[in-house]
């Protein structure tokens, strides 16, 4: 009980100062906390642009067995190559979307937005309607580099013209992703070293505050560890009181702090609500990061 | 612990920054139950002197042995356990301001661990309170004490703990009369316990009127009067 009124002798005697550092303690853990939801928030959307794929195989506008007038040849022989690339997919067909769009199913597409254009084409005849796309599209997950296999034997298929990928089109999120989230670690580590840092320089004025209780404890008989406690505690309540301000900042941010994420773009529209309990964790380190500090510097108390 | 020499001093020096040289080769032996005036001069080592009786310092030469254990070679342990039988009154009085008048007694027994604890330790706390009045400002923070009663719950709270040791630095300097003979009443009855007493005083009515052995500091050599008997100066 003594040495719990000790340890309260820097708040008596600097007790600004200690408020002041223990908010600063609540903006480096908030600020971690923001920064590890983010990054671990990429890491399944990241996921989720790498494996799930739109593959679109556009036919050749004119097969050696197609006339454009012999609608019903044309579709036997779009069947054909789609039965071809059934194969070719192996066990992954059975997890993708395989579906073809002929050319009136593209313009019926593409009259929803460009109505115009679309009577334009029309409206040049049977020339206009060899200029219009025949594709083959193949959407879902694919297995680590099952996509790319799955491009290379389209590529190499007769019928297919040419091989587009909504991967190529997302490469450079991807990587714009994959760096933020090593940035994102970078900026964690510092913010963790700053605050360890400024805690442990805290925890040296504590001690000096306290040498004074310090010389009459040793005088008195007291081991080690007693003479340890009051700056270990002291350091203590400030961790503690900075999670504390962390933990209530999490919890009155949080809502807000996922609507504006969320509302980036709409890649990020399904990124994870920032959860409740990142508060626990935050008073809790607020809480060890204040005892190591405490801890770090209180080993040369017990002098002779 | 030995209980044939509480005190043993053999050849002790003292000695600061390796240049100022304050204590000078002192002889001094001391039995459970002696009692002893140090008298001297302004800087003639006395506070240097009690500070390593006190165990608050360490001789840069010579042998000091408490308790029959020598301070320089024992460990820690043995170290806190002598503390924890020395009540030290020093010169610049240190309190613990963030605690009560009470609370720093209780903690000078807690600290002494079985010797002077429970029951037995706060109906002492509350004696010398009593006889030091104290017992008004017990809740009070130490840091709002005046200079004499500071001093005298410095002395309360060497003597709470039931000591084998006492040491006391100019106990009474800040002290009215009547505290003044509180206060030695306080350390004889210590004395009669079967504590050694060391007192360093500069209050001639209080050597004529409680007789008792002295030693003379001078120029940081200790003149020990022989015999038990009161001492002439």
């Amino acid at each position: 009980m003594f040495l719990l009124k000790l340890s309260f002798r820097p708040w008596r005697l600097a007790g600004i100062s200690q408020v002041s550092s223990a908010l600063v303690v609540g903006l480096l853990l908030s600020m971690m906390g923001v920064f590890y939801w983010i990054q671990s928030g990429l890491t399944p959307l990241l996921d989720q642009l790498q494996s799930d794929e739109v593959i679109l195989a556009y036919l050749t506008p004119s097969s050696p067995s197609v006339t454009l007038s012999d609608e019903q040849v044309g579709e036997q022989e779009d069947q054909k190559i789609m039965d071809s690339i059934r194969v070719s997919l192996g066990s992954q067909a059975e997890r993708v979307e395989i579906r073809r769009v002929n050319g009136d199913q593209f313009l019926g597409q593409l009259k929803v937005a460009y109505p115009e254009l679309v009577r334009e084409i029309l409206d040049l005849g049977p020339e206009g309607k060899a200029v219009v796309p025949r594709y083959v599209s193949i959407s879902g997950s694919f297995a680590m580099g099952g996509a790319a296999k799955v491009i290379d034997r389209l590529k190499a298929m007769n019928g297919v013209d040419s091989v587009a990928s909504s991967h190529q089109r997302f490469e450079q999120v991807v990587g714009a992703f994959r760096a933020l989230r090593t940035f994102i670690a970078v900026v964690v580590i510092g913010l963790g070293i700053a605050l360890i840092t400024g805690l442990v320089h805290l925890a040296k004025t504590n001690a000096f505050l306290h040498r004074e209780s310090l010389s009459v404890l040793r005088q008195w008989g007291a081991s080690g560890t007693l003479m340890r406690l009051p700056s270990i505690l002291s350091c203590f309540w400030v961790g503690a009181l900075g999670g504390g301000f962390a933990a209530i900042g999490w919890l009155l941010a949080r809502s807000w702090l996922g609507l504006r994420v969320r509302n980036l773009s709409p890649l990020m529209s399904q990124f994870p609500h920032a959860p409740v309990s990142t508060a626990a964790f935050l008073l809790l380190a607020g809480m060890l990061l204040g005892l190591m500090a405490g801890l770090s510097t209180s080993s040369g108390a017990e002098e002779r | 612990m030995s209980s044939a020499s509480v005190v043993t001093l053999k050849a002790v020096s003292k000695s600061y920054f390796g240049q100022l040289q304050v204590l000078d080769r002192l002889e001094l032996e001391l039995k459970k139950g002696d009692f002893l005036y140090v008298l001297g001069g302004t800087g003639a080592g006395k506070s240097s002197f009690l500070r390593l009786l006190a165990t608050e310092e360490l001789p840069t030469q010579g042998e000091l042995r408490l308790f029959g254990y020598d301070l320089a070679r024992c460990s820690k342990s043995t170290l806190r356990s002598i503390r924890q039988v020395v009540g030290f009154v020093p010169q610049n009085i240190k309190l613990i301001p963030d605690l009560s008048v009470l609370d720093n007694l209780m903690l000078s027994v807690q600290l002494a661990g079985r010797r002077a604890s429970g029951a037995q330790g706060r109906s002492r706390a509350g004696e010398l309170l009593d006889r030091l009045g104290l017992v008004e400002k017990r809740e009070r923070m130490a840091s709002t004490l005046s200079g004499g009663e500071a001093q005298r719950l410095a002395v309360a709270r060497a003597l709470v703990r039931c000591p084998e040791l006492v040491i006391a630095d100019e106990p009474t300097g800040a002290q009215d009369r009547d505290f003044t003979w509180s206060l030695m009443d306080l350390f004889l009855r210590a004395n009669t316990s079967g504590a050694t007493v060391v007192v360093a005083t500069h209050d001639r009515e209080i050597i004529r009127r409680v007789r008792k052995r002295c030693a003379i500091m001078k120029n940081g050599n200790l003149h020990v009067e022989e015999g038990s008997g009161p001492c002439f100066f």
